[in-house]
């Protein structure tokens, strides 16, 4: 009972934000996309040689199963837009949508990138480790004698490779986060003008939904 | 209220038409240019697929994380005037002396080198040889000098800047500067080290002695070569036992149970000059020894620790340095009185690239933090260090020089005969790829400073703009000897421990007009790399027609007598590859090549791990569900698959021991040829030219000796970094 309960309360909201879900698609899959090639791009250039291939296939595959995610977040941007800045035809309220839109993408989009990382990072911390035993010692010269280098307390190899491979991912996040700021601003606008600036449902449907007609019921299903 | 309500949904309508025009153009816009722009981009790394759009995606990605900077070499201002160092053969030891060593050459227990702990696997009298020609070679710390042109310092903006010396003077910008003498670790002290000529069925014992402890000049060391001074010496790539091959699989559980031998300690390399199998079809032509010294080849060999080993083959007159028997390749022999022999018209090309100090580049890289150079105190500029070799251990995107030398020498000048020379080309480089055409030029040499180069283009530093292909090459032999018939090249690559053996007639142009005395034709690089990844430009992926650097200057002189021909029929006979190939291919042994998991010292591996010098590495899982070790039974023939494992990079993959054979590049049978990319692939090899995403099937044998042996990319600072993995060979 309580579950058909929350089913149709969430069913009720999305009606009630009256989104235009072509658009809404359009964007989280456009997103999707921009934000998995990110993460291949990161991954290839500081990541773990175990995800690195093929990846065509798997920005493919990675951009399908986080796709769902990308549409909860636009639509969560339209939910907190309408919230702030109501859906009435204007531009700055349009604007400051978008604006909002591509954030929540973009947010969305760099956690999906540092989760990536994370994981990457975390195995090559295990690589690293498998490794150690095959680390040689370094020698060398004093007094005409070669000496052992480093020892105990002191940052060796393995803590060296530690360092310079977090700091590899943590200028890369950088860097991309500002990529994915840049390629969904462009996104996301190019996907709102393609479907000719409309965000929100059309006023007939809008006409419709406020006498009770349910335009989209499936969608509302399967997001609920 | 109604007819606004359609005006509003009249202009509505008009307003999402022209955002949705606006959309669609600004996408076909977008895709038309960004095609336009990274299509030939692709094509011209090799690319172009599906998942190169990915590798060129993290190469500028990795470019934008790892910034690393490299100094910007002086410009040489009378470059084209040294002569062409010709090494002339080395005198051996006479029995006399080497019988009077208080440890003298041979087979016994304990003979082998100087801890007394091994013996030779195999003595000449075992393949039924006469006793080795002993040679010996000392490592030594001495200075080399590059040119004898005067300088300007410049940035890289190809600015004059300021320069130092080494009392701590600086001078200002525009001052003409005397390049310092570089340290190096030189065989007998030079720079390349001394040429062994040498000839099959004639062995030879080579005793390495390593003297880096000694320091009479009282040279600054500066921050690179093994910081023990320890070196391990490798005849790339002789058919020898393990304790005589340098490889660190060996050397890190026997002889010297360490990365390499120490100073004071000496080593014998018995080189039997006898072919795998004792198959005359076996036979190469031009190794050359260098160091390899685990985790240090790459600096050791930038040290100088290079040294030349053309091989002859006096059966039947065969290729025995004489133009008038046998193949009749050009090669005019003088024995000489201490038992070597010199060959006139047969020139040893060895290329290295080279990097000078400008002193306002930071020194820093994870050796550094390793403590392995204390003295230098890097992070650090080292205004001091002026002018000499520059080098960096572990540069995420590679070490490439921006001053081209042949032989030791930059820009040098090759005086020749009106006929036809026999020329050995070796990329001795550390990971530059050079794409060699013979050019004239009316204007000559302009300087890429005063092109307006700037950067990476600076690299180089000499190009001839009016260049034009004036004559071909007549490819004649390989890393694995002479090849079954002659392949007139306009161009070739050479990849690093690469050998390519060319004829070139001076007596006429590709056009047929006669050469005359006077005339000058450049030797010049066409293959742009601006760092050790792979190329930008080359012929194969598009090339940049404004890259055209002199790297020899050659004038031709007067007329010589000239005896040798242009083979146009079979020269030599491959070993055969078995017509049931196919049927080993599903239980190969396979090999992945990979950028490595991280931006330390393990950046990178081969099949996942790190090199392990105590244990053959394991295949990954072939077709037949087997993930075999590294061993090969002795006598045994199998198929291997090199594997590039993308990340935008080439890889030059070399296998100890034996020669192989090309089987398949990319699932395509490239063993009888018509690979356009590689057309020596019809011929043996030592090392598997790379590209982007290739696999590469090879035929090989295992035979004549047991023992540890090793593949490894021979980037050498791949190579350094873990690139390689041990194998072996089982009784």
């Amino acid at each position: 009972m309580s579950i058909r309960t929350s089913r149709d309360r969430v069913a009720g909201s999305l009606r009630n934000l009256q989104l235009s879900w072509t658009t809404v698609v359009l964007t989280a899959a456009l997103a999707a996309l921009a934000s998995i090639f990110v993460m291949i791009t990161l991954g290839g250039a500081v990541g773990a040689i175990e995800r690195l291939t093929p990846p065509f296939q798997r920005w493919i595959r990675d951009s399908i199963i986080i796709f769902p995610v990308f549409v909860l977040a636009v639509v969560g941007a339209m939910y907190t837009a309408k919230k702030l800045v109501g859906d009435k035809k204007s531009w700055v309220k349009m604007a400051a949508t978008l604006a909002i839109v591509i954030g929540f993408v973009t947010v969305v989009g760099i956690l999906v990138n540092a989760a990536s990382s994370g994981y990457d990072y975390y195995l090559q911390l295990k690589l690293l480790q498998v490794s150690e035993h095959l680390r040689h010692p370094t020698y060398l010269i004093q007094n005409g004698t070669p000496v052992l280098v480093g020892g105990k307390g002191a940052c060796d190899m393995t803590c060296q490779a530690q360092h310079a491979t977090l700091a590899g991912h943590m200028k890369g996040l950088g860097i991309t986060s500002i990529v994915l700021l840049i390629s969904n601003t462009a996104l996301v606008l190019w996907a709102v003008a393609i479907r000719g600036g409309r965000l929100w449902m059309p006023a007939k449907q809008r006409r419709a939904a406020a006498v009770g007609t349910q335009r989209m019921p499936v969608l509302a299903e399967a997001v609920a | 209220m109604s007819d606004v309500e359609i005006e509003t949904e009249n202009h509505t309508i008009k307003r999402r038409t022209l955002l949705q025009l606006g959309a669609a153009g600004a996408a076909a816009v977008a895709i038309g240019a960004g095609a336009s722009a990274v299509v030939p981009d692709l094509k011209k790394k090799g690319l172009m697929s599906k998942d190169g759009v990915f590798e060129d995606a993290s190469i500028a990605l990795a470019g934008a994380v790892y910034t690393e900077a490299f100094p910007t070499s002086p410009l040489i201002l009378s470059p084209f005037n040294d002569l062409l160092p010709i090494p002339k053969a080395l005198a051996p030891v006479q029995s006399l002396t080497y019988k009077s060593w208080a440890q003298t050459p041979g087979p016994g227990l304990g003979q082998q080198n100087s801890l007394g702990n091994v013996r030779h696997q195999k003595w000449s009298s075992d393949v039924g040889s006469p006793d080795p020609v002993v040679y010996e070679l000392k490592m030594q710390v001495r200075g080399h000098s590059f040119t004898s042109s005067k300088v300007m310092p410049i940035n890289s903006l190809g600015k004059p800047t300021i320069s130092f010396d080494a009392n701590g003077v600086t001078y200002p910008a525009g001052t003409v500067r005397t390049l310092p003498l570089s340290t190096i670790y030189g065989f007998n002290g030079q720079f390349p080290g001394p040429m062994i000529n040498a000839e099959y069925g004639k062995p030879c014992l080579i005793r390495f002695k390593n003297e880096l402890d000694q320091n009479p000049l009282n040279l600054d060391r500066q921050d690179f070569g093994a910081p023990d001074w320890s070196a391990l010496i490798h005849l790339h790539n002789a058919h020898t036992a393990p304790e005589s091959d340098g490889n660190p699989h060996f050397s890190m559980n026997a002889g010297p149970k360490s990365h390499g031998y120490v100073p004071g300690q000496w080593v014998d390399h018995l080189y039997l000059n006898w072919p795998a199998g004792g198959d005359d079809r076996e036979k190469q032509t031009f190794f050359w020894f260098h160091d390899h010294r685990m985790d240090h080849t790459g600096s050791n060999v930038y040290k100088g620790l290079v040294g030349l080993y053309p091989i002859y083959d006096p059966k039947n007159g065969r290729d025995m340095g004489d133009e008038r028997q046998g193949l009749r390749l050009p090669g005019v022999r003088t024995n000489n009185p201490d038992g070597s022999f010199d060959v006139a018209y047969d020139i040893p090309l060895a290329f290295f690239d080279a990097r000078l100090d400008d002193g306002t580049t930071i020194h820093q890289d994870i050796h550094d933090s390793l403590g392995e150079f204390p003295d230098a105190k890097n992070p650090k500029k080292h205004p001091e260090w002026w002018g000499k070799t520059f080098y960096k251990h572990f540069p995420n995107h590679g070490f490439v020089g921006d001053i081209m030398t042949v032989n030791g020498t930059a820009y040098p000048v090759l005086n020749v005969k009106r006929r036809k020379y026999r020329l050995r080309f070796l990329d001795c480089s550390i990971a530059r790829i050079y794409e060699f055409k013979l050019m004239s030029s009316t204007q000559g040499p302009k300087s890429a400073v005063s092109l307006g180069y700037t950067g990476n283009e600076l690299q180089g530093q000499y190009r001839i703009p009016d260049g034009q292909q004036c004559m071909k090459f007549t490819e004649i032999a390989a890393d694995g000897g002479i090849l079954p018939f002659a392949i007139t090249r306009d161009s070739f690559e050479l990849w690093p421990a690469k050998r390519r053996e060319f004829i070139v007639d001076f007596t006429k142009y590709q056009d047929g007009t006669p050469t005359t005395k006077g005339d000058v034709i450049y030797l010049t690089n066409i293959m742009k790399m601006p760092d050790g990844r792979m190329w930008s430009n080359s012929s194969r992926f598009g090339s940049d027609p404004n890259y055209k650097i002199p790297m020899m200057k050659i004038v031709i002189g007067d007329t010589a007598p000239d005896d040798s021909l242009i083979p146009t029929g079979q020269m030599a006979e491959l070993p055969p590859v078995p017509a049931n190939w196919q049927s080993m291919v599903a239980d190969r042994k396979i090999f992945e090549l990979q950028r490595g998991s991280a931006g330390g010292e393990v950046e990178w591996l081969i099949n996942g791990t790190l090199f392990d010098p105590t244990k053959p590495a394991t295949s990954m899982k072939n077709p037949a569900g087997k993930s075999p070790l590294a061993q090969q039974k002795v006598g045994s023939f199998a198929v291997w698959e090199i594997r590039n494992g993308g990340g935008g990079w080439v890889h030059p993959m070399h296998l100890h021991m034996e020669e192989h054979r090309t089987l398949t590049r990319n699932g395509v049978v490239t063993m009888n040829g018509g690979n356009a990319a590689h057309p020596d692939d019809m011929s043996k090899e030592d090392l598997v030219a790379l590209d982007p995403g290739e696999s590469v099937l090879i035929y090989r044998g295992f035979r004549d000796f047991v023992g540890q042996y090793v593949a490894h990319c021979h980037n050498l600072a791949h190579e350094d970094h873990a690139m390689m993995f041990g194998w072996e060979i089982t009784a």
